[in-house]
């Protein structure tokens, strides 16, 4: 008879497999699943003989009320769980609770897989004499579940479950959607929480791993699932992240299948096939579980994609980078990187969850940007949800707006700071700064950890400083670029202070032309014109300051001889300043109505390259983001010898001393901000008029 | 079952499958013998002790062919089903307590669990249809124990009639059958017949067909008579009760003799319209 009523179960399929072999889809029922123990399932779980399926979990009668008339044996009630946690986490997981209790009763690997509350046939038993319901174990089913099924007690590693997901919570800017839009697949339980049973149809794997929808969506993009709760700024069309379809490229590692971690899909994946899953794990994650990435929540997540092949060449492991600007890997192991690949900095970056004065944004405490926390990371600078492609231009690029300080795509939702600028040359503090949740400029970023934002009043060793002579370490660009400074090159809002006018004898000339790439008087800068891998000029490496044989990360050699015969075609001022106005390249002193710093007759750049081959850094600080003086310039003279000298860095006095300038330099008795431009005169520095002479001796 | 068989065939004939003949189960048929028999030829020996005379009856304790009791729900008035004739067939038991939303707990009240979809159908004014309110006459330790000062007595004079509208043999001796719900003798009965009142870890019945509500057909497959259902699984007024998955007067094949595990063939015990083998029984409605 057993065999009779078999014949119906198995010839109902074998008709439904008929017809699903003509054109009707059938929806996979748990028949057909590893939730099936019964033991004709054929699967690794399952009974010796036991054929129902559905008693494995459920019974009519004398259920546990815990679940829906529950019948599988709950984990012991002194099982301790320990919660999925992290800095940016604002809900607040405990212990499993409602079905979530139900699923790990199996999946936390403490209990028997076929540990039953009502065995069956239990209420058959009665003859006669009293037959209770009685517990037990399924034969075959003694064993306790492993593998990546079981996900132990420790659920740290796991996406967290059992807290409630209220529209408080998703006010917290957290980037989540109103739960009150969760009527689709994706559900919350009856007391608003989330439970394994929002993502898992522990009944059907129509799609993978029992999960209530498909790896992507209709239009092919991963993660639809996430999707449903997440709401991830920038997550949109534009953002590689989600959009590429680049593949690995056979070289070194393929970024999705990382050893010790669940393969994301398929060899053939792509970033738009993977979506969250490209870089994070939901369960069983094996790397320091915050934020349940695949990585070590540094630099070693990125550099998945973003790193070198292994095998040496320029381009990495991902199909799309055949110019190699992709891979960042390469640049930041540069001889002067912002050392993110460093281990000694590891385990520095600490996002926090701000607090309502916050908007609850994921920020870095200030204090954790310097002192011993002094750290620089990729998610630093860059927020992986929002970037684009587009990076900011080359003042050299062929662009209508080559000269824009705004930030790139490659900035785009990665938090800043503002400042309120006080006077000339005046500590920018701390509080002057107001946090800016996406940076619009992208000095704001930089100045995040290269001012007193960062340093509070105690400017940290330079791990990277200056290889030669000289004291160089880090400096307050908050200080530096405050347009309130009579000089300064401008990366914030405003423009330069120089005007590029002057008045000789009664006519007005405009030197403007001193400057290439179509800059001008209200021209803008960025950073990056300066600071970045020199590989992104030449086309062959990314843009920006990840890092460069020339330091600090210049995109060109800068040093105490620039503007030096044999510099002019080569270092960095030139790019943007053209050589034959402030050296002899041109073989001549003329054209002095093309610089500010002449007689009205003479071009006194050029005399003093002719004459002295006198590098910049002889009258311009060797530091040339901004200066308490007109045109960057320098009291530049020993400070043994001349007491109102600057300090150094910006004096590079004693760096001068390989050029043999080093006892050159304007006196700071010289009040220069008082002489017009176009109106310089020798006696201003080499007299004795102002109490010391140039360093010439003349 | 056989027109199931015939279903299935012609299912697999459309199915260009020739070979399958399916012969019909064989179960034991009936109620005499079952469990449900709570006759002389079926007890377990100690009405003697009590000094009565078992009834040789078979239907009369759930039955009778006048006075029956049309009122199950106690509600003033008698209950019917679709077509206008009472729910309860000819039915010689009683619900006595005062308040049935008083004495039922519904399914899904019970903390800790909270089902986001069952609880907007069972609230605390839930109660069982008398279709249900049937079964639960005797499978229910409030109802069926009523009364505390003993059973029917060889003078048929206590007043407890267990629940019984009319009693076996009105005259007074011979009535009882004390044995076939007390095979322990004067101990209480056995629990794990007992379904109610505290039906929270029950299977929900006396509510809709699932597929009534709207969003819910992702989980339900569609009955082929929305009013009665399928020719195994039974609807009752389109709603879902305990005859739904029981057949009272058929017990399936009994085979169990302990309760030993494993047990030997696919059977129909307890009183099933389906067999649980493959669970066949619960996704008849559930699709899993």
């Amino acid at each position: 008879m057993r065999a009779q009523f078999y014949s119906t179960f198995w010839l109902r399929l074998l008709g439904a497999w008929l017809l699903l072999g003509s054109t009707v889809l059938v929806e996979a029922g748990i028949e057909t699943t590893k939730h099936n123990l019964s033991a004709s399932s054929g699967n690794t779980h399952r009974a010796t003989s036991e054929e129902r399926i559905c008693l494995m979990c459920h019974t009519p009668h004398n259920a546990n009320p815990a679940g829906p008339l529950w019948n599988h044996k709950l984990s012991s009630s002194g099982t301790v769980y320990t919660p999925y946690s992290s800095s940016t986490l604002n809900a607040a997981p405990g212990q499993p609770t409602g079905a979530s209790k139900l699923c790990l009763a199996c999946h936390d690997g403490t209990i028997a897989v076929g540990a039953l509350l009502n065995m069956p046939g239990a209420i058959q038993g009665y003859d006669g004499l009293s037959q209770p319901y009685y517990d037990g174990i399924i034969p075959g089913l003694e064993a306790m579940i492993t593998g990546t099924a079981n996900l132990g007690v420790d659920l740290r590693d796991d996406h967290p479950i059992s807290f409630v997901y209220d529209l408080s919570l998703a006010g917290y800017s957290l980037e989540l959607h109103d739960p009150a839009g969760l009527t689709g697949k994706i559900r919350l339980d009856g007391n608003d929480e989330l439970q394994c049973t929002s993502c898992h149809n522990p009944h059907s794997d129509t799609y993978p791993k029992f999960l209530r929808m498909g790896f992507t969506d209709a239009g092919g993009f991963g993660s639809p699932l996430c999707l449903e709760c997440h709401n991830k700024s920038g997550w949109e069309l534009g953002n590689k992240h989600r959009d590429s379809e680049a593949q690995w490229n056979g070289s070194g590692n393929n970024p999705w299948h990382i050893t010790g971690q669940n393969l994301a899909n398929d060899v053939g994946s792509t970033p738009k096939i993977n979506g969250c899953e490209s870089c994070h794990q939901p369960h069983n994650n094996p790397n320091g579980n915050e934020r349940l990435l695949k990585g070590d929540g540094e630099s070693g997540l990125c550099l998945n994609c973003h790193g070198n092949s292994g095998l040496g060449g320029l381009e990495g492991n991902v199909s799309d980078t055949p110019d190699s600007t992709f891979n960042i890997e390469r640049s930041l192991d540069k001889l002067y990187p912002h050392p993110a690949l460093d281990a000694a900095y590891d385990g520095r970056h600490r996002p926090i969850r701000g607090d309502a004065a916050a908007n609850y944004k994921v920020r870095e405490d200030p204090d954790n940007l310097t002192g011993a926390n002094r750290h620089v990371e990729c998610q630093d600078c860059h927020n992986p949800h929002e970037a684009k492609a587009g990076v900011s231009p080359n003042p050299e690029d062929s662009i209508s707006d080559n000269t824009t300080h705004l930030a790139s795509n490659v900035l785009k939702g990665v938090w800043g700071v503002a400042p309120s600028w006080p006077g000339a040359w005046a500590e920018v503090l701390r509080f002057d700064y107001t946090v800016v949740d996406e940076v619009t400029h992208q000095y704001q970023l930089c100045l995040k950890c290269h001012s007193d934002y960062a340093f509070n009043g105690a400017i940290p060793p330079e791990s990277y400083a200056y290889p030669g002579p000289g004291i160089y370490t880090l400096t307050d660009q908050g200080k530096e670029f405050n347009p309130n400074n009579p000089s300064y090159h401008p990366v914030t809002e405003f423009a330069g202070k120089n005007d590029f006018q002057m008045t000789v004898s009664s006519v007005v000339y405009d030197y403007s032309s001193s400057l290439l790439k179509g800059f001008t008087a209200a021209s803008t800068m960025n950073c990056t014109d300066c600071h970045s891998d020199p590989d992104a000029l030449a086309g062959t490496g990314p843009k920006g300051p990840h890092g460069s044989e020339y330091w600090p990360i210049l995109n060109a050699p800068y040093d105490e001889t620039t503007g030096q015969s044999g510099t002019w075609d080569t270092h960095l001022c030139f790019r943007c300043h053209d050589k034959n106005v402030y050296t002899n390249a041109g073989g001549t002193t003329g054209e002095w109505w093309r610089t500010g710093y002449s007689n009205g007759s003479r071009n006194l750049h050029a005399f003093h390259s002719m004459r002295r081959n006198a590098p910049c850094m002889t009258c311009h600080s060797a530091v040339p983001h901004g200066m308490p003086r007109r045109a960057l310039l320098v009291y530049g003279r020993s400070p043994s010898t001349d007491a109102g000298a600057d300090s150094e860095p910006y004096n590079a006095q004693t760096r001068r001393v390989a050029t043999g300038t080093e006892n050159w330099g304007i006196p700071s008795a010289r009040d220069v901000d008082s002489i017009p431009s176009g109106n310089w005169a020798r006696s201003y520095c080499h007299s004795t008029g102002v109490g010391v002479g140039c360093g010439m001796g003349m | 079952m056989p027109c199931r068989v015939v279903q299935t065939v012609c299912f697999l004939l459309l199915s260009c499958l020739t070979q399958a003949v399916v012969a019909a189960p064989t179960l034991s048929n009936t109620i005499v013998g079952s469990k449900h028999d709570l006759s002389i030829s079926n007890y377990y020996g100690i009405d003697a002790s009590f000094g009565v005379t078992p009834s040789d009856q078979i239907c009369v304790f759930c039955h009778t062919p006048h006075g029956a009791n049309v009122d199950l729900n106690n509600d003033g008035t008698t209950d019917t089903d679709d077509t206008l004739r009472p729910s309860a067939p000819l039915w010689n038991r009683n619900i006595s307590v005062a308040s049935l939303a008083a004495s039922f707990t519904p399914y899904g009240s019970a903390p800790g669990y909270q089902s986001s979809t069952l609880n907007t159908v069972f609230s605390a004014s839930w109660v069982p249809s008398p279709v249900s309110l049937v079964c639960l006459s005797c499978h229910d330790s409030a109802m069926a124990n009523s009364g505390s000062s003993g059973i029917v007595t060889t003078s048929g004079s206590d007043g407890d009639t267990h629940n019984l509208t009319n009693m076996p043999n009105r005259s007074g001796a011979g009535t009882a059958n004390c044995g076939a719900c007390h095979p322990d003798g004067g101990d209480p009965p056995p629990t794990w017949w007992q379904i109610g009142p505290d039906m929270s870890d029950d299977h929900p019945i006396s509510m809709p067909y699932p597929p009534n509500y709207s969003g819910w057909a992702d989980d339900f497959y569609p009955a082929p008579n929305s009013v009665n259902g399928w020719a195994g699984v039974k609807l009752y007024q389109g709603r879902v009760e305990c005859p739904s998955c029981h057949n009272p007067h058929n017990p399936g094949e009994i085979v169990y003799i302990d309760n030993s595990y494993p047990s030997v063939p696919v059977t129909y015990a307890p009183f099933l319209r389906e067999t649980l083998d493959g669970s066949t029984l619960c996704i008849t409605c559930h699709k899993m």
